[in-house]
């Protein structure tokens, strides 16, 4: 059983089945309940309903056993009142009383102070016989409660259940007040009658208006002594409240309290442990009270049983039901099973099994197209991947040819620093990309040293043709050209079909070794930075427009006088735009105050401080532009 | 058969018949030390129920016999208790210490031995509230007269006569119908009979006897002196079972009144269980905290008080009790 409760079923189709199962059930006991609920509280109204008549039943014949009683002596009253002082007349009535069919004994009491002390009994022996006999004069029936009733309320009065002294059988008294025409007191007659005859009488009609099997009739005195209880025992020797308390039925006791006063209707108590619905009412004539107990349990019996069968026909149908369902279930799971594996295949890499179609041409039907769907277009863009991450591999390749080359075009090797007795120039590049735009070169013609730096518009492959152009074009010039010859040749070629509209800012400078006369032309370039005697400061060019925007510009040269000690740096723009986290820019105020700082003369340690100064202020920011830089040291 | 024993057997079987003839001699002389007195009679002067619950299960249980008392106990049948002590059909009778005084005023020579009760029982129950004695002036009371005379006329006399006492039989439906306003009745009897029945009690409607200076002991046990005097034994014998058998209703009142109302159905009485717990219960606590068996002097006095005959004064405590 525990296994039931704490395994739970792991597929979805137990799950479902599970659920339903469990939904089924409780459906099914809440409306099962609530049925047997509304049954039973029909079945109890139907009882109220039918107790309530059987109990009117019950009295009316109790009443009217009571009232022969009554009558056989109320019906003689006049006749005895009319021969009271004939003792002989009063005796023959006595016995015409005792003759009648229920009663036991008659008698009459004269009152004393009015008619003389004598007291008259009219006893029927068991064989009929009428033996009539007058009590001694010491019998003192003036303080019986049979005789002192009546005669100090003036009204008829019933005595509770005693035992008789002869046959030691339990009795009642009925006693009646026989006045005067001024209401005066004269005598008091009445009748014993036997309460077995009476509760025999009133059990066989019980027996015949039962209206469940079980249900017993209880009756009480004016004085709340049972006259008729099922446990004859209790018959004449327990009230309702002894009975009540001895037996822990406190219910009881607030009932027969209700029913005492004048109230009679239906309750639902506990009786001697088993609950009980008790219909009551009260005999007016005679304050009697009547209870008329049905057991629920016996109420009940048949509701049970039928409760009981239908309980398994319903346990019946619920396993036929859940084994229904769990097939069911699973039918209907399958599609999803199918689908679970084709994803997991798919999840796997495998994009070439298709998945199962399914016609059920509901939700499932559409899940799978799209699963299919799914599989088929993260197939294709799967493959249009590999394509473009081929293309990519191929590009980044040629990519890298293009940096070596672009490389191969800055000087290098035993030309990346020209040192002679006059000068000594070095140079740094470091492109944001693979290939970049900015350029630098030197070389020593006929004693004179030509450089140039520059910076072409825009970035990457572009960039880097226009760059590759420029250099060859430099490379290309004879000695004697000017730089304003070779600004102008790199003008024209560049802006000879330039439909991109790229330029290229660019210094060119050619340096007379022996003077230390230096010749330079400016195209829309950063101007150059001259460090003489301890100080920085920029030189000042002409300010012409990059080259290649428009052929046959009129650029102007400029001319500068070096002396010995000289340090000429030149830069592009990646410099002073060097960004850190922060997005600031390194500045060429920043860059004026660190070559201030530098002790060395040796362009490359320069170039080195530098560029370490700008790599700490960029603090591991990405590099957003080309970084080059030159230094000439004209040597003392 | 006796050739073929040895002289061992022998001496073995003359001791065993020894020792048997000596154990013969010894019961036969303790059955004749342990035999019976002659046969006494404990009459009741009321019918049998729990106020009776000590002298009933000593009788039922032989408590009585294992005293070596051979006692009938008998309970009140019409005849006055005092006539069964005076014409001598009983040895033992029960009274109240007022029907002794009384009954001993008219020369019955009884002589108190045992008091069992030490309190009044008796209460005054109104169907409305009352507070002293003086508001019954005027009244009629209901009340059975078959004791305690002596008691009812104190009440009258204290009212200055200006009350009517009625003599009823079945005080109680009497009272239950509605006849009358007041009834004088005893606590462990009549009182619990009403509350049974379904009247309200409360300490507004109830007075007791031991509120307005009347708290005069009841029952106790009587005998003649002429039978005190010669059989002096036999009464202590009687007290001790008497005391175990009250002993015993007081620690297993269960089993006692199992034993009562089976006595009192077969005895033809109505029977009533939890009224006889009740009676049981509040019977132990009118004996008192001290649970006396003799009347005290103060208790003596008290009764005598309610005397007007001035003979009463010529009865001593000491001729009065043992």
């Amino acid at each position: 059983m525990k296994t039931l409760f704490t395994k739970r079923p792991k597929t979805f189709a137990s799950k479902l089945s599970f659920m339903l199962i469990t939904g089924t059930l409780a459906v099914i006991f809440l409306v099962f309940g609530l049925s047997s609920l509304i049954t039973r509280k029909g079945l109890i109204n139907e009882l109220i309903a039918s107790n309530t008549a059987r109990i009117s039943i019950f009295s009316n014949r109790l009443e009217k056993d009571l009232k022969v009683v009554e009558y056989s002596v109320k019906n003689r009253t006049s006749s005895f009142r009319e021969h009271i002082d004939d003792k002989d007349a009063c005796k023959a009535i006595m016995k015409e009383i005792a003759e009648e069919c229920n009663v036991r004994e008659s008698f009459y009491a004269l009152k004393p102070e009015v008619k003389g002390k004598l007291m008259v009994d009219a006893l029927k022996d068991e064989n009929g016989r009428i033996r009539i006999t007058e009590r001694p004069d010491n019998y003192k029936y003036q303080y019986h409660h049979y005789y002192l009733i009546p005669e100090r309320l003036r009204r008829d009065y019933w005595t509770p259940p005693y035992f008789t002294t002869i046959a030691a059988q339990r009795a009642i008294t009925y006693s009646h007040p026989v006045l005067d025409n001024e209401g005066n007191l004269l005598a008091v007659m009445g009748a014993d009658i036997l309460l077995e005859s009476l509760t025999d009488s009133l059990d066989a009609i019980v027996a015949n208006h039962a209206p469940i099997e079980g249900s017993y009739l209880i009756i009480l005195s004016e004085d709340g002594v049972y006259i008729s209880h099922p446990d004859r025992e209790k018959i004449a020797n327990e009230t309702y409240i002894t009975d009540a308390r001895e037996n822990d039925s406190p219910e009881l006791e607030s009932l027969v309290e209700m029913m005492r006063e004048g109230n009679s209707g239906s309750e639902t108590i506990s009786l001697y442990g088993r609950k009980n619905l008790v219909t009551y009412t009260k005999l007016d004539g005679v304050g009697w009270g009547i209870l008329l107990a049905t057991p629920f349990d016996a109420l009940f019996k048949r509701l049970s049983k039928t409760l009981i069968l239908s309980l398994i026909c319903l346990l019946l149908c619920l396993i036929v039901a859940g084994l229904l369902i769990s097939r069911i279930t699973w039918k209907m799971s399958r599609p999803i099973v199918r689908y679970s594996d084709a994803s997991m295949k798919i999840a796997s890499g495998d994009l070439d099994t298709p998945v199962d179609k399914v016609s059920t041409g509901d939700e499932l039907q559409t899940l799978g197209e799209s699963l299919e769907n799914m599989r088929f277009s993260l197939k294709e863009y799967l493959h249009e991947m590999m394509e473009s991450a081929a293309k990519r591999e191929s590009m980044e390749k040629e990519l890298s040819i293009a940096h070596d080359i672009q490389k191969s075009m800055l000087p290098s090797g035993e030309c990346a620093v020209i040192s002679s007795n006059d000068i000594e120039i070095s140079g740094f590049q470091e492109p944001a990309k693979e290939v970049g735009g900015d350029l630098y070169q030197y070389m020593m013609k006929d004693g004179c040293l030509f450089f140039i730096i520059g910076d072409v518009s825009g970035k990457g492959v572009p960039a880097s043709l226009v760059m590759a152009q420029t250099v060859c074009l430099f490379k290309a010039q004879k000695s004697e050209a000017t730089p304003l010859e070779i600004v102008n040749q790199i003008n024209n070629q560049l802006a000879e079909g330039n439909t991109q509209n790229m330029f290229v800012t660019l210094i060119v400078g050619k340096m007379e070794l022996g003077s230390g006369k230096l010749s330079f032309c400016n195209a829309g370039h950063d101007p150059m930075m001259l460090m003489r005697n301890g100080g920085v400061e920029s030189v000042e060019m002409a300010h012409n427009l990059p080259a290649g925007l428009f052929e046959n510009f009129g650029y102007k040269m400029d001319e500068l006088q070096l002396q010995r000690g000289d340090r000429l740096v030149l830069y592009t723009d990646g410099i002073a735009e060097a960004e850190n986290p922060f997005k600031e820019f390194y500045t060429l105020a920043r860059l004026e105050g660190r070559l201030l700082r530098c002790s060395t003369t040796v362009p490359a340690e320069l170039i080195d401080e530098v560029i370490e100064d700008v790599r700490g202020f960029a603090d591991g920011a990405p590099q957003s532009d080309d970084i080059t830089m030159m230094c000439l040291y004209y040597k003392q | 058969m006796y050739s073929i024993l040895n002289d061992n057997m022998r001496g073995i079987i003359t001791r065993a018949l020894a020792v048997l003839v000596a154990l013969s001699i010894c019961s036969l002389l303790r059955a004749q030390s342990a035999a019976p007195d002659k046969e006494h009679v404990l009459y009741t002067f009321w019918t049998a129920q729990s106020q009776y619950a000590g002298y009933i299960i000593a009788d039922e249980e032989g408590l009585f016999d294992k005293e070596g008392l051979d006692l009938i106990l008998r309970h009140y049948d019409g005849t006055p208790a005092t006539d069964m002590l005076s014409s001598g059909r009983a040895d033992f009778i029960s009274l109240t210490l007022v029907d002794a005084l009384e009954a001993r005023l008219k020369g019955l020579d009884l002589v108190n031995i045992y008091q069992f009760m030490h309190e009044s029982s008796f209460v005054i129950v109104s169907r409305n509230p009352i507070k002293n004695l003086q508001e019954l002036r005027g009244k009629e009371i209901l009340t059975y007269r078959a004791f305690n005379n002596v008691l009812i006329d104190e009440i009258e006399k204290r009212l200055d006569g200006d009350v009517t006492i009625i003599d009823v039989y079945s005080c109680v439906d009497v009272f239950l119908a509605g006849a009358f306003d007041y009834l004088i009745c005893t606590s462990y009897n009549e009182l619990m009979q009403l509350e049974d029945s379904g009247f309200k009690i409360d300490r507004g409607n109830v007075l007791r006897f031991s509120q307005s200076g009347l708290n005069i002991p009841e029952d106790g046990i009587y005998v003649r002196r002429e039978f005190l005097e010669k059989n002096p034994e036999t009464v202590d014998k009687f007290i001790r079972a008497c005391e175990a058998g009250w002993a015993e209703a007081e620690t297993d009142p269960e089993h006692s009144l199992d034993i009562i109302t089976d006595k009192m159905s077969r005895n033809l009485l109505l029977r009533n269980r939890y009224h006889e717990r009740r009676m049981l219960a509040t019977m132990i606590r009118l004996r008192g905290k001290e649970k006396s068996t003799r009347l005290s002097r103060e208790e003596f006095d008290a009764a005598c008080a309610i005397f007007d005959d001035e003979a009463i004064n010529s009865i001593s405590f000491e001729s009065f009790t043992r």
